[in-house]
C-alpha cells in the first residue's frame, strides 16, 4: 500500500465514489468518468430557492417550502425503499407497519396520509396515486422503483403550482430516475431474517444518464412472524435526442407477495400474551402487481419548451388484513344464526390507468428579464374494479360483500401557468388550474345489509328492497370542476436570502365508496397559506441551504383512519398550521441535512387534534466518503459512511391519549475498490423496540376469556435491528478507471 | 416583526382544544349482594305468595359492558327524572329487539363469584376500563363457573313456605344450547341487556354491581316442586317444571342486577 494524495480536484472525482450497499453513489461513482448528463433545459437551471442542483424536470421553486432533492451522496444512509428518500424532505414522516409491499404511511405538514391520499407522487412525470382505490383513494404504492435509480426526488410542499394534479392536498413529491453511472453494477445484500436482495443495473456507454435498465430481485422471512415476502421488479427508460428533441420511453414492470402481521393489542403484549412482532392473524398478507409504459417528448429551445406525455398502466392488488378480531360480525336479522366469523377482510382491485399530459412554455424578455407562460393539459382515467369482502377466520371463504364496485374515474385538468419577473428582486410565479373530476361508478351491489320482507337469509346483493323487485346492481355518476388559482411571490434573493409567500387551493377527487349520485362538487377542497425565507450560499467551501417557513392548511372534508373499514373514511373538514426548520450542507466530501417540524392538525367543528398526527418530527442524515492513505495495486480505496437519524414526539392518538415517540438511528460504512465494494448496514442501530403505528380502537381477537370491547391501545411493529452486508460488483470501462492514478489525478 | 410573532406564537402553541377528544378511563369494580342487615336471613315474598327465604345465591357475574343505548320501559328513575321524561319524552322501542349492539363504552373482563346475600361490597380484581362518554345500559354475560358454583352461572337454595307448606328447594342456572330458543343464539341466551345505568366512567371511579335475587322466583309455585322427590331433604327445580321456568327467566332480567358508579373510589 502507498498513501494516496487527496487534492481538491481529486475529491471531486471521488464524490460519487464512496458509497456502498444499496445506495446511489456505488452507482453514480463511475459516472464522473463518462461523458456527462445532459444539460438541464434552461427553465431548469434558473432555480433561486432550494438546494437543488438538478431541478428535475423543470420545475421553478414554488415556495420556502419547495425543495429539490439531490439524493447524492445521502445515498450512503440506509434506506430500504425509494419511498425512504422521502425522510430527506422536510417534515417528512414515513411508517409501514403493515408489510414489505404495503405503501408507506405519509405524515407530512399535519397530515396523515396514510397511503398516500394527500401526497401526489409521480414518478418521472407519471402519476401514482390511486383513485378509487379499495385500499383508500390516492393510494400510493413506490415499491416498484428500485431505489438505486432515484436520483432526485423534487417535492413540494402544499399546493401551489398549477402542474400540481389530484391528491396534492400536503403536497406532491416527483420522482426522478435516472443512471449517471456507466455501466453494469452488481449487487447483492443479504443478512438479518434471511434476507436476499439481489439488483442488477445497467447504463450503456455512450447513452445519456436517462437511459438505463435495472431489475432487482429481493426475498426476505422479514422479522417477527408473518413478515416474509417476495419481490421482483423491473424498471427501464430508453432516452434518446435529436437537436432540441429529447424523447423517453419507460417501462416498469412490479410484483410482490408479502405477508403482514396487522396490529397487537398493547395490553395483550403487555400482559405477555403475544410477542411484541408476533401476530394474531397469519392470513394477513397482500399480492400486488403493477406493468407501465410512458412515452415522452420534450423539445427545448430558447423561447420556448413544449412537452407531451402518455402512459397506460396495468395494475393487480389484493390486501387481507384485519384490525378489530373478531368484533364486527354481529348477528343481523337477515341472516343465519352464526358465530363471530372473524373481521379479516379482503380488498382486491383490478386497475387500468391511461393518461396524458402536456404544455407549452414560452418565454419572452421584457425590461431585459425573462417572462414565461405556460399552458397545459393533463388527462387520467382509471378503470377500476374493486370489492371488499369478509373472510372466514383461518379459511379464507367470504362470507359478506362490504362493496363490489365498477368505477370509471376521470381527471381532465387545464392550466395556465406564468413566470414574471417585474424587477430583479422579484418574481411572481403562478396561475390557474382546473380540474375537471367525473365519475361513473356502478354499485353492483346496492341492496346489501338491510331487512326486507320475503327475502331469503344471507343473501347478498338483493334484488328486492321494500318497494318491491329491483336490479341488485345501480349506477352513480357525477362531476365537477375544481378552479384553483395558486401562486407565489419571491423576493431577493438578498445576500442569498429569498423572501417566499405562496397561497393555493387543491383538490382531491372524491372516493367513490362515499359518492351520492349527481353530487355536484366530487372533490375536498384544500386551502393553502406559506411564507418563508430560504437561504441558499456558498460558505467557506460547503453549499448552504437552509429554510424556516410557517404554513397553514384548510380541507374541506377530510380523510381519517377507520379501523373497521381497515382505511380512511369521511370526516369533517380539518386545519393544519405549523412550521418548520430544515438545512442542508454539501462539499465534495461531507453531507449533511436536518430539519425539524411542528405540526397541529384541528378538526373545524370541536376543534380537537386530528388524531395520529405527529406534531413534531426531527430528521437529520449525515455522510461523508474520503479517499484512504493508501493503494491496492497502485488504485485507491475509497471509504465511505452514513448516518440517519429520525425522531417523532408521540402522536396524539384518539381519546386524548398520546403514542410514544420514536428514535432510530441507521448507519452504514464500507468501502470501494477498484470493481469491488463491500459495505456493512445497520438499521435501527440501537435496536430500539418502537411502534410504527399507534391506534386507540376497539377489537377483540380473543386473547382474554371474554369479548373486548371498549377501545384499546394498538400498534404495529417497527423493525428490529437488522444487518446486512452488501457486496457490490462493478463492470465497465468507468469501473475499470475506478481509483487509478489517471482517475483520481483528475 | 413583533407583531407578527405573537400571533404566531399563539397560533402554534398547544391550547384548550389539545386533546382528540373524550378519554380512556380505568376504574374500580366491586360487586355484591342487596344492602340488607347482613344478620338476618333474605326472606321475600313472590308474587305467588310464597314466603321465600334464601340460603345460598351466587352468582358467577362477568363480563359486565356499558352501553349507550337507552334502557326499556321500568328504568328506575327519580320522581323529578320522570316528570322531565313527560315534559320532554324520550322514544322507546317496545321490547327488547331495539336493543341492537349499540356502543360499548366500558367493560368488565374477569368473572367473579357473587354471594348475593352478602351485602358488603367486594373488589373484582383488574377492575374495569373504557371511555369517558355516558352509558344507559349496562349488560351482563352469564358464563358458568366451577367451584362453588358447580359448572353454573347461578346456583341457589332456600326454603319457600305457604300456608303450612315448607318446601326446600335448590337449582341452579347452566348457560347450555337447553336455553336456547329457535332461532336464538347460545350468545343471546347469556345475555342480560338493558340493565338501567346512567353512569359516566371516569378516571379512578368505581362502578358497583349488586345483585338482587328477590325477583327471581316471581311466577313460582314451589307446590310443583314437592310432586317429584327430594334428594338430601331439598327439591331440586329444572327447566321442566314452572320453578324453574320462572328462575330460568327471572335471573336473566335486568332487575336481578342494579348498577351504579361513583367518581371516587
Amino acid at each position: 500500500m502507498e498513501p494516496s494524495r487527496s487534492t481538491p480536484n481529486r475529491r471531486v472525482a471521488l464524490r460519487f465514489c464512496g458509497c456502498l450497499g444499496a445506495s446511489l453513489s456505488l452507482i453514480a461513482a463511475p459516472a464522473l468518468a463518462q461523458s456527462p448528463p445532459p444539460a438541464a433545459p434552461p427553465a431548469e437551471a434558473e432555480a433561486s430557492t432550494g438546494e437543488a442542483v438538478v431541478r428535475g424536470r423543470g420545475q421553478p421553486p414554488r415556495g420556502a417550502g419547495d425543495v429539490n432533492i439531490t439524493v447524492g451522496q445521502l445515498s450512503q444512509v440506509p434506506r430500504s425503499s425509494a419511498g425512504d428518500l422521502l425522510r430527506l424532505a422536510p417534515g417528512m414522516f414515513l411508517a409501514n407497519g403493515l408489510g414489505e409491499g404495503h405503501a408507506d404511511q405519509v405524515f407530512l405538514r399535519g397530515f396523515d396520509a396514510r397511503s398516500g391520499q394527500d401526497l401526489e407522487f409521480s414518478v418521472n412525470g407519471v402519476p401514482i396515486n390511486e383513485p378509487a382505490h379499495p385500499h383508500g383513494q390516492g393510494y400510493a404504492d413506490t415499491h416498484f422503483l428500485i431505489p438505486e435509480l432515484v436520483e432526485s426526488l423534487h417535492v413540494l410542499e402544499g399546493p401551489f403550482d398549477p402542474r400540481q394534479g389530484d391528491f396534492a392536498v400536503a403536497g406532491s413529491a416527483q420522482y426522478s430516475l435516472r443512471l449517471p453511472a456507466r455501466g453494469a453494477h452488481i449487487q447483492y445484500r443479504g443478512g438479518s431474517y434471511n434476507t436476499h436482495r439481489t439488483v442488477a443495473l445497467w447504463g450503456p456507454e455512450g447513452e445519456s444518464a436517462g437511459t438505463f435498465g435495472g431489475a432487482e430481485l429481493a426475498t426476505s422471512d422479514g422479522y417477527g412472524q408473518n413478515r416474509s415476502y417476495q419481490r421482483a421488479t423491473a424498471n427501464a427508460q430508453y432516452e434518446g435526442r435529436s437537436g432540441a428533441l429529447t424523447w423517453r420511453v419507460l417501462a416498469m414492470s412490479y410484483g410482490i407477495r408479502y405477508r403482514s402481521a396487522g396490529v397487537i393489542r398493547e395490553d395483550d403484549h403487555l400482559a405477555g400474551r403475544i410477542g411484541f412482532y408476533d401476530t394474531y392473524d397469519p392470513t394477513q398478507g397482500s399480492e400486488v402487481s403493477r406493468h407501465l409504459v410512458s412515452a415522452e417528448v420534450d423539445s427545448t429551445r430558447t423561447a420556448s419548451v413544449l412537452r407531451a406525455q402518455a402512459w397506460a398502466s396495468l395494475r393487480s392488488f389484493r390486501l387481507r388484513e384485519n384490525f378489530t378480531g373478531s368484533l364486527l360480525d354481529v348477528q343481523q336479522p337477515y341472516q343465519s344464526l352464526h358465530a363471530q366469523r372473524g373481521d379479516l377482510i379482503d380488498q382486491a382491485a383490478s386497475t387500468v390507468d391511461v393518461g396524458m399530459r402536456a404544455s407549452a412554455r414560452l418565454r419572452t424578455t421584457w425590461r431585459a428579464r425573462t417572462q414565461s407562460l405556460e399552458l397545459g393539459a393533463y388527462a387520467r382515467h382509471n378503470a377500476v374494479d374493486s370489492t371488499q369482502q369478509r373472510l372466514r377466520a383461518t379459511t379464507d371463504v367470504p362470507y359478506l360483500t362490504d362493496y363490489s364496485l365498477d368505477n370509471s374515474v376521470s381527471n381532465l385538468a387545464l392550466y395556465l401557468d406564468a413566470e414574471l419577473r417585474p424587477l430583479g428582486w422579484v418574481v411572481l410565479r403562478g396561475g390557474i388550474r382546473a380540474d375537471l373530476f367525473q365519475y361513473d361508478v356502478l354499485d353492483r351491489c346496492a341492496v346489501r345489509g338491510v331487512t326486507v320482507r320475503g327475502a331469503p337469509l344471507d343473501a347478498e346483493c338483493l334484488s328486492v328492497d321494500r318497494s318491491g323487485y329491483r336490479s341488485p346492481s345501480q349506477r352513480r355518476t357525477s362531476g365537477g370542476i375544481a378552479w384553483q388559482p395558486r401562486g407565489a411571490l419571491f423576493l431577493g434573493p438578498w445576500k442569498g436570502v429569498t423572501v417566499a409567500m405562496s397561497a393555493g387551493l387543491g383538490a382531491r377527487s372524491a372516493d367513490p365508496v362515499y359518492l351520492g349520485n349527481d353530487q355536484q362538487l366530487p372533490f375536498s377542497p384544500i386551502t393553502a397559506l406559506e411564507g418563508g425565507v430560504v437561504f441558499d450560499r456558498r460558505l467557506a467551501g460547503l453549499a448552504l441551504s437552509a429554510r424556516a417557513l410557517y404554513y397553514r392548511t384548510h380541507v374541506g372534508q377530510d380523510l381519517i383512519f377507520n379501523e373497521t373499514e381497515g382505511r380512511n373514511t369521511l370526516a369533517s373538514g380539518t386545519t393544519r398550521q405549523g412550521a418548520l426548520v430544515a438545512a442542508r450542507a454539501t462539499n465534495d466530501w461531507l453531507d449533511l441535512s436536518a430539519h425539524l417540524t411542528y405540526a397541529r392538525a384541528t378538526f373545524d367543528d370541536d376543534g380537537n387534534l386530528v388524531p395520529y398526527v405527529p406534531e413534531w418530527v426531527a430528521r437529520f442524515d449525515g455522510a461523508v466518503h474520503r479517499s484512504l492513505p493508501w493503494r491496492i495495486r497502485g488504485r485507491a480505496i475509497t471509504a465511505s459512511a452514513g448516518l440517519g437519524a429520525t425522531w417523532v414526539a408521540p402522536r396524539p392518538l384518539p381519546f386524548s391519549e398520546r403514542g410514544q415517540s420514536i428514535f432510530t438511528v441507521d448507519a452504514q460504512v464500507g468501502a470501494r475498490w477498484a470493481y469491488y465494494e463491500l459495505g456493512f448496514i445497520a438499521q435501527n442501530l440501537f435496536d430500539a423496540q418502537y411502534a410504527w403505528g399507534q391506534y386507540n380502537f376497539t377489537s377483540d381477537f380473543r386473547s382474554r376469556d371474554y369479548p373486548t370491547l371498549v377501545p384499546a391501545r394498538h400498534f404495529t411493529a417497527g423493525p428490529p435491528r437488522q444487518l446486512f452486508v452488501v457486496f457490490t460488483l462493478h463492470l465497465g470501462a468507468a469501473a475499470a478507471r475506478h481509483g487509478a492514478p489517471t482517475e483520481t489525478a483528475r | 416583526m413583533k407583531r407578527l410573532a405573537l400571533p404566531l406564537l399563539l397560533a402554534l402553541a398547544p391550547g384548550c382544544g389539545d386533546t382528540t377528544g373524550s378519554q380512556r378511563v380505568t376504574f374500580a369494580v366491586e360487586a355484591a349482594g342487596i344492602e340488607r342487615d347482613a344478620a338476618q336471613p333474605l326472606s321475600f315474598t313472590n308474587d305467588q305468595g310464597w314466603s321465600i327465604t334464601l340460603s345460598e345465591a351466587r352468582v358467577a357475574l362477568g363480563p359486565l359492558y356499558l352501553n349507550t343505548i337507552a334502557p326499556l320501559e321500568g328504568d328506575r328513575r327519580s320522581p323529578l327524572q320522570r316528570l322531565g321524561d313527560l315534559l320532554l319524552p324520550s322514544a322507546y322501542a317496545d321490547g327488547e329487539a331495539h336493543l341492537g349492539s349499540g356502543r360499548i363504552v366500558a367493560q368488565v373482563t374477569t368473572q367473579v363469584e357473587v354471594d348475593a346475600l352478602a351485602p358488603a361490597l367486594t373488589a373484582v380484581p383488574g377492575g374495569g376500563d373504557g371511555i369517558d362518554v355516558p352509558a344507559l345500559t349496562a349488560e351482563v354475560w352469564l358464563f358458568n363457573r366451577d367451584g362453588a358454583l358447580g359448572g353454573a352461572a347461578v346456583r341457589v337454595a332456600g326454603t319457600a313456605r305457604r300456608d303450612e307448606l315448607e318446601v326446600p328447594f335448590e337449582g341452579s342456572l347452566v348457560i347450555d344450547q337447553s336455553l336456547v330458543s329457535a332461532g336464538g343464539s347460545i350468545d343471546e341466551a347469556r345475555k342480560v341487556r338493558g340493565i338501567p345505568a346512567r353512569v359516566t366512567p371516569s378516571e379512578g371511579g368505581a362502578l358497583r354491581v349488586r345483585v338482587d335475587p328477590r325477583g327471581w322466583f316471581d311466577g313460582a309455585d314451589f307446590r310443583e316442586l314437592t310432586t317429584g322427590a327430594a334428594r338430601e331433604g331439598r327439591y331440586r327445580f329444572t327447566a321442566q317444571d314452572n320453578v324453574g321456568r320462572a328462575f330460568l327467566n327471572r335471573v336473566r332480567s335486568r332487575s336481578s342486577f342494579t348498577v351504579s358508579f361513583s367518581p371516587t373510589r
